[in-house]
């Protein structure tokens, strides 16, 4: 194979000019972005702050069955319910459309063309994400996990992602000549994935239901693949897009980011079966699942490496830059989370923790640990160019780092080792059901205490972004960041970045 | 095709006055081409694909429909043997082939039906549902015994001294005489009880006797003249 060289079709243009061009071009691609990308990203944080206060509800919950327990909307089935949706949908997914289209719109070097139809498509998602979370707490959820929007809220989603999806189209179909980079194949595949996702489970599972037994398979085919296929490609995407950006470095080996791409594509689609060990399926359905949860080090080793034989040598960037850090957080949870689900898809040690607290933390790790933080890093290095303006506050962005980071160690530690001790007893059968409850106790009440960590650090992050937004004057050139740079590590030719 | 700066002076201007984000800005991500590293594809991939195949192959039951994990035990010979052992028993009941005592058995309609309510260890849940280890109740009338189960409980009884007042549901519409039979043999000599067996007949007679009973209660079951 020879090596394609992206800069060898530019080699005419003398380096001067070329930096030039490549200024002009994101500097359309940025204020095309401006008014859809905000507004996705905008009604992210609002839906972060809203899931994380209810979610903090059915915690409290948990250890305290009476708290607000009077009001039907306030009922546990409701609020976990309205947690999970309004993380995955609210947040996630609106902050995974913003920050997709985005770096896509920056590497596809074209700017994002009907911008005012995607704008009105961001509402119009919000829309389906407002009545759907409506629908559920006045009782409407249609009882399939990660599946509980009612039926009413799904055509606004289907609207609106039809406009997510033509655009990206649009964009890689208008992408200027060149090499293509791996979080343009991660984040295309992703917008593919996950309508196919959901609207094959929602037509096999709610608009004309398959037989019962077949269901539970079509479930959690569903439900995993939502993190494995599209939080997941969104956050890798994001993340080998700000690496290389932040600290100035290309990344180490095309062909780790291109093995690591198809075998996540290959593999993680049968993820799915190995919540159902123990269950009434065929052998071969949950063996092909164990399988390849566990070939899934494959991809996961493969990325890791690529990823830390990039940053090798510029650590201390972690220091300054707050994307770099949250990003960085976010990087190192994938790794652990993803080497601790292969060993959980294990018979025998799923044996142990299905049905326990532990794979609560394990899916806290995952969708937060990793997913959120990598995306709170996209919104701190996209706000500033979208917006033309610096964050408001070191002071402020502090706040958001420290209480998340500490509160979610604590909510995964401490779950983590309440559910060994569940899944012990729960084994051994020699226990009464009520007193296994309440030896989980005290790991129930330091989760309350990690999400309360969490919610605060989240209303640091929309109070930072709504002082953003409002205050005109802080326009200057300067990133708000952690610390001064003592030394620039790059012999770079621009200046160090956010 | 091409943005020649020279082109859009104006907007140059903006770029540097306004945009000072892009301008410190790194250049956008490459990727080198460095080739994957020879431990990797000799000590993780090449491993990893071999554990996958093998396990594949010796875990997935022949790849048929209806063979289920059960440690590597064939679900298919496993019922094909249950079969053979019910045909032979037709035959000649003692027949040394058969592998499950009634009390065997009777334990895993326990495990499947009763332990939801009555918990593994037979100690029930305080103040829901009342034990069956160390009670008069269980080890006493095996006819009573059997009719609860057949068609349910309701209303306060006491057992062990403590009052109880809940609900246990029909069960003989679910089960066979001999599945009562063999969970009331397991219940009466399970936990340091030590009531002797139940045979399907008994549970059988009492099935006709009261057809299609509603649910007992505390006095009901004194005055059916047991």
């Amino acid at each position: 194979m020879s090596t394609p060289d992206p800069a060898a079709s530019e080699d005419i243009e003398s380096e001067e000019a070329q930096r030039e061009r490549s200024l002009q071009e994101r500097l359309k691609v940025d204020r095309a972005a401006r008014w859809p990308v905000g507004i996705f990203i905008a009604s992210s944080i609002g839906w972060l702050v809203f899931g994380s206060l209810i979610a903090l509800i059915a915690s409290i919950k948990l250890h305290d069955p009476e708290f607000v327990a009077d009001n039907a909307w306030l009922t546990f089935g409701r609020v976990r319910t309205v947690h999970l949706n309004a993380v995955a949908y609210g947040w996630l997914s609106t902050v995974a459309i913003g920050i997709g289209l985005w770096v896509l719109s920056r590497l596809c070097r074209v700017p994002i063309e009907d911008h005012r139809s995607l704008a009105l498509a961001a509402i119009l998602w919000n829309v389906g994400n407002g009545v759907g979370i409506w629908g559920i707490f006045r009782g409407d959820s249609t009882g399939v996990e990660w599946l509980e929007y009612p039926t009413y809220a799904a055509p606004f989603l289907l609207v609106s992602f039809t406009f997510v999806i033509l655009t990206a189209v649009n964009l890689i179909r208008k992408r200027k000549p060149g090499h293509i980079y791996i979080s343009q194949w991660y984040i295309m595949a992703a917008f593919f994935w996950f309508p196919a996702l959901y609207f094959t489970a929602h037509g096999l599972l709610i608009l004309a239901p398959v037989q019962a037994p077949a269901q539970p398979p079509i479930n959690w085919w569903f439900a995993h693949n939502a993190l494995g296929l599209w939080f997941t490609p969104v956050g890798l995407g994001t993340i080998y897009y700000l690496v290389p950006k932040i600290i100035g470095r290309p990344i180490h080996s095309y062909y780790l980011s291109i093995i690591g791409f198809w075998s996540l594509a290959f593999f993680y689609a049968w993820n799915g079966m190995h919540h159902l060990i123990g269950g009434p399926y065929p052998a071969f359905l949950i063996t092909a699942s164990v399988v390849a949860s566990v070939m899934m080090f494959l991809p996961v080793i493969t990325v890791a490496i690529n990823h830390q034989l990039t940053m090798f040598g510029h650590f201390k960037a972690l220091i300054y830059s707050p994307t770099l850090r949250f990003v960085i957080f976010g990087a190192m949870s994938y790794i652990l989370v993803s080497f601790q689900g292969s060993l959980m898809a294990i018979r025998s040690i799923n044996n142990l923790t299905h049905f326990t607290h532990y794979t609560v933390a394990h899916s806290h790790l995952g969708a937060y640990a990793f997913a959120s933080m990598v995306f709170f890093g996209g919104i701190y290095y996209i706000m500033p160019r979208i917006l033309e303006r610096e964050w408001p506050s070191r002071w402020l962005i502090r706040l958001h780092f420290w209480p998340c980071a500490i509160g979610i160690i604590i909510y995964f530690v401490m779950l983590s080792w309440g559910g060994i001790l569940q899944g012990i007893a729960m084994n051994r059968g020699e226990m009464p059901f009520m007193e296994i409850i309440k030896t989980t106790m005290p790991y129930l009440k330091w989760r309350s205490i990690g999400g309360t960590l969490m919610t605060i650090g989240h209303i640091a992050f929309m109070a930072s972004f709504i002082w953003m937004v409002i205050d005109r004057r802080k326009q200057g050139s300067e990133p708000t960041l952690f610390a001064k740079r003592t030394t620039q590590d790059t012999p770079a030719t621009n200046a160090s970045d956010s | 095709m091409k943005n020649r700066p020279g082109s859009e002076k104006g907007e140059d201007l903006d770029v540097r006055e306004v945009h000072g984000q892009l301008l410190r800005e790194k250049s956008e991500p490459r990727e080198m081409f460095h080739a994957a590293p020879s431990w990797l594809k000799h000590g993780i991939y090449a491993p990893l694909t071999i554990w996958a195949l093998i396990y594949l192959l010796s875990a997935s039951g022949g790849f048929k429909w209806n063979e289920y994990y059960e440690g590597f035990r064939s679900t298919v010979k496993m019922a094909e043997m249950e079969k053979l052992n019910s045909e032979e028993n037709g035959s000649s009941p003692e027949s040394p082939a058969t592998p499950m005592s009634l009390r065997d058995e009777g334990k895993t309609v326990y495990q499947n039906v009763c332990s939801a309510c009555h918990q593994p260890n037979g100690k029930g849940l305080p103040g829901a549902f009342p034990p069956l280890a160390g009670v008069d109740w269980v080890a006493g009338d095996e006819r009573r015994l059997a009719l609860i189960v057949l068609h349910g409980l309701m209303g306060p009884i006491t057992v062990n001294g403590e009052t109880w007042n809940s609900v246990m549901p029909p069960q003989g519409a679910n089960l066979t005489d001999r599945e009562i039979a063999a969970a009331l043999s397991y219940v009466r000599s399970e936990w340091g009880n030590n009531a002797p067996e139940v045979l399907p007949e008994t549970v059988g007679k009492m099935r006709a006797e009261f057809k299609d009973h509603a649910p007992w209660t505390n006095e009901a079951l004194t005055a059916s003249d047991l």
